[in-house]
């Protein structure tokens, strides 16, 4: 039996503690700060639980949002963080947004937060089946990119080392963008070409890697070097129900294959376990309270469960508060269901995709 | 319609693969039998208005008149019916024995040049289906790769093979774009003559590029002029084989005023009207892009032949959609127009010297010689880049598959192979 993680639905003890770290009046966020007193919202005195966070603290509107993501990219990371979590003793992983769509925003996984986050994820890969004893084969953005750490993290704490290779996701959009065809094409071709070396020197248990990635696999590596596969983790991209059931049933039968949806921003979410009435659906689990996902409308209210929506995020950690940030994903909002329906009660995100990587629902690029 | 994720592609590409001993079983009578069949299930459910809804939406994608492009479809089904008879004038002796059991009486195989092939076909004219067909019919493994605006026409002849009894996984559809079929595929056949950079050239055979064109060494009278008309309206004007350009070695501007006469009998219509002949631009840009090039070319002093006669401007919108009105342009010998053909019903008239009608014609697919010259029909004849030169009475003759085209698809997809001991 897996023993479940801390995890729990957002409370309003949890929102007051975060608040109250990166708005006190002397060593809060030096951001947060400046905001508060432009909006005159004095949220550190007025915010006692979630519901006035949600009126008093998030974003106001896209304008709102927009300063905030402009100063993520260009004022330091510490502008963010309260000056005591900057001051103690844990580490501070400098986390970058993939940067294909702009400039990078800076934001940072400080050491309490990560280990919630590996925590969860350890869960996660154990209910799923991921084995331990086993080396990886990571085939993702490795450099700034924050899940190139998680994963190296993960391999080691289950045992095993975690292979990688190099892969630029900003210049394969600059190819694509610019029509640079063969560079596209050439560049795809010498990540395969990493990944069929290290295939063929090293004994490779786990193979992490983007579903774009994923779906090319089998038209670009010799079957008989993933015999020994005993597990796969894909994120990075959206998934289509018919690719998640081939792989499951094709291209690695027998295998467990479990997919996270995520960013520097959106924290991880795991997948929930599979069950047959998924219908190959892919379905995450936010990590909340560390993090509060929800697909909302227009009107920036939850959309009803089974509806898409935009993604918003709190992200609610000692180091980073993101009050209702708006994502450019989409997905939609999953009533829980199934065996872990009430572990996990919050609402869970279906499908999730990129409009901008995305054209008519086809993933494009590598990530 | 989903896109086929690249698995789904790979899956096919297996599939194709194993379905190809399936192929070569089955005997030749009832091989072209399951055509006929597929064919005939076609027409009746068109003839039932069970294919409305596609038709309309076809219709409505391409930019097609629905009458038009449901003729289109029965002109592939009526060419489906005498497929084995295409297939026959390919193979090395005039039979579609060879296809099946690879041998000839030459002393030499006849055998594929790859176990699967992919077939882009364009959203132009329904009409183009028979292309792929003959791919399939070659009984090899075939992979569609429909274009963005057009993933019906395929989609109805596929259905109706497999009822007819196709085996799996024999002919597959990957919508738009085909990213693991390029890659896979053994061999490639792509319209036009611009393919993407990724494809391997040397598994590469362009088809139906076009440009066609017509010369008239003498004014041909009435008659002739109202068959050119038609001619650059078969198919809305965007099949290879419209004329797109005539060189006269007389009075240009004269030739192309009773040319523009008869374009003027086929208005600009909506695309409902039963006797609509004039295509739609669907996607803003490329009518932008179309009507730019014309524009420009009349500023650089073009004539639009047809706008004098007419008065009816270039672009017209009708209830919303937007057209381009037939045009007769009257351009000098180096107009880049002249080499190029545009997918509406677009004509240039040049004035060119009789001792240069040949040189003008080159890098054309059909050149129609309208009225008798012995020695330039020889010109045209000699001349390498001329595909087919058709004159006397068939001048206007039009496609039909079992002509040579680009040469012919067999000679692409199959290879000449000594075995020994045979």
């Amino acid at each position: 039996m897996v023993k479940p993680p801390p995890l729990h639905a957002v409370s309003d003890e949890h929102v007051r503690t975060i608040v109250r770290r990166h708005l006190h009046p002397e060593t809060g966020s030096p951001f947060w700060l400046e905001r508060d007193r432009r909006l005159g919202a004095n949220a550190y005195s007025t915010v006692d639980g979630w519901a006035a966070a949600q009126e008093l603290l998030g974003f106001r509107d896209e304008a709102d949002q927009e300063i905030f993501e402009e100063a993520s990219r260009r004022r330091p990371a510490e502008d963010f963080i309260p000056a005591d979590v900057v001051q103690d003793d844990d580490f501070l992983w400098a986390a970058q947004t993939g940067g294909t769509t702009g400039l990078p925003k800076h934001s940072t996984w400080g050491g309490a937060y990560w280990k919630h986050v590996r925590d969860f994820s350890h869960y996660a890969m154990d209910t799923h089946g991921i084995p331990h004893g086993c080396n990886w084969l990571y085939i993702s953005p490795m450099g700034p990119h924050t899940i190139g750490r998680l994963v190296v993290d993960w391999a080691e704490a289950r045992g095993g080392m975690c292979f990688s290779i190099d892969l630029d996701p900003r210049i394969v959009k600059i190819f694509g963008e610019e029509g640079m065809t063969a560079a596209y094409n050439r560049y795809v071709q010498h990540i395969w070409d990493q990944v069929n070396a290290v295939l063929e020197s090293q004994r490779i248990g786990v193979i992490y890697g983007t579903a774009r990635l994923l779906e090319m696999l089998p038209e670009y590596v010799d079957a008989k070097l993933l015999k020994d596969v005993r597990g796969v983790v894909h994120a990075g991209s959206s998934m289509p129900m018919q690719s998640h059931r081939l792989l499951r049933e094709d291209v690695f039968p027998g295998v467990p294959i479990v997919g996270m949806y995520g960013s520097s921003t959106t924290s991880i979410s795991w997948q929930k376990p599979f069950e047959p009435q998924d219908e190959h659906q892919l379905i995450y689990i936010p990590s909340s309270p560390w993090v509060t996902i929800d697909m909302v409308g227009d009107d920036n209210a939850p959309v009803a469960f089974g509806e898409e929506g935009r993604v918003r995020v709190w992200r609610l950690t000692d180091d980073q508060l993101l009050p209702g940030f708006l994502e450019r994903d989409r997905a939609r909002r999953v009533e829980p269901f199934g065996a872990a329906a009430e572990l996990f009660p919050w609402p869970w995100i279906g499908d999730p995709f990129s409009p901008e990587f995305t054209e008519g629902r086809r993933v494009e690029g590598v990530y | 319609m989903d896109h086929a994720s690249r698995l789904v592609q790979q899956r096919m590409v297996n599939r194709a693969r194993a379905s190809a001993p399936a192929l070569q079983s089955i005997a030749d009578d009832e091989w072209f039998a399951l055509f006929r069949r597929a064919a005939e299930t076609v027409r009746q459910r068109i003839e039932s208005g069970a294919l409305d809804a596609e038709l309309a939406a076809l219709a409505s994608a391409c930019g097609l008149p629905v009458r038009r492009a449901t003729r289109g479809i029965l002109a592939v089904v009526d060419q489906m019916l005498y497929l084995d008879k295409i297939m026959a004038v390919q193979s090395p002796d005039g039979t579609t024995t060879a296809y099946r059991t690879g041998r000839t009486r030459h002393g030499w195989s006849w055998l594929p040049a790859g176990r699967t092939a992919m077939v882009r076909v364009p959203a132009n004219f329904p009409t183009i289906a028979i292309e792929w067909l003959q791919v399939l019919a070659s009984r090899r493994p075939t992979l569609i790769s429909t274009a963005r605006h057009d993933p019906f026409v395929a989609a109805i002849f596929v259905e109706a093979l497999y009822e007819a009894g196709l085996p799996a996984g024999a002919v597959s559809i990957c919508h738009d774009s085909a990213e693991t079929f390029h890659r896979l595929a053994d061999q490639v056949v792509w319209p036009g003559e611009q393919y993407p950079p990724g494809l391997d050239p040397t598994k590469l055979k362009l088809y139906h590029f076009g440009r066609s064109k017509a010369v008239l060494p003498q004014d041909p009278g009435d008659d002739a002029w109202a068959r050119l008309a038609r001619l650059a309206f078969q198919g809305c004007g965007r099949l290879c084989t419209n004329v797109s350009s005539i060189a006269v070695p007389w009075s240009a501007h004269e030739a192309a005023e009773r040319l523009a006469a008869k374009f003027a009998n086929f208005p600009v219509l909506p695309l409902a009207d039963p006797l609509a002949n004039v295509p739609a631009f669907t996607d803003l840009d490329d009518w932008n892009y179309v009507a730019g090039l014309v524009e420009r070319e009349i500023a650089a002093g073009a004539q639009d032949v047809t706008a004098q006669l007419t008065d009816v401007p270039l672009r017209v919108e009708l209830d919303g959609t937007r057209f381009l009105r037939p045009t007769v342009l009257l351009v000098k010998p180096d107009s880049h127009l002249v080499r190029l053909e545009l997918p509406f019903p677009f004509v240039t008239v040049t004035e060119v010297p009789r001792e240069e009608l040949a040189h003008t014609c080159r890098q054309s697919l059909i050149v129609s010689l309208v009225g008798e010259d012995a020695e330039l029909l020889d010109e045209l004849v000699a001349e390498p880049s001329i595909s087919k030169v058709f004159h006397g009475e068939q001048f206007d003759r039009g496609y039909d598959p079992i002509d040579p085209q680009e040469g012919y698809l067999a000679d692409f997809l199959f290879q000449k192979k000594l075995v020994l001991p045979n």
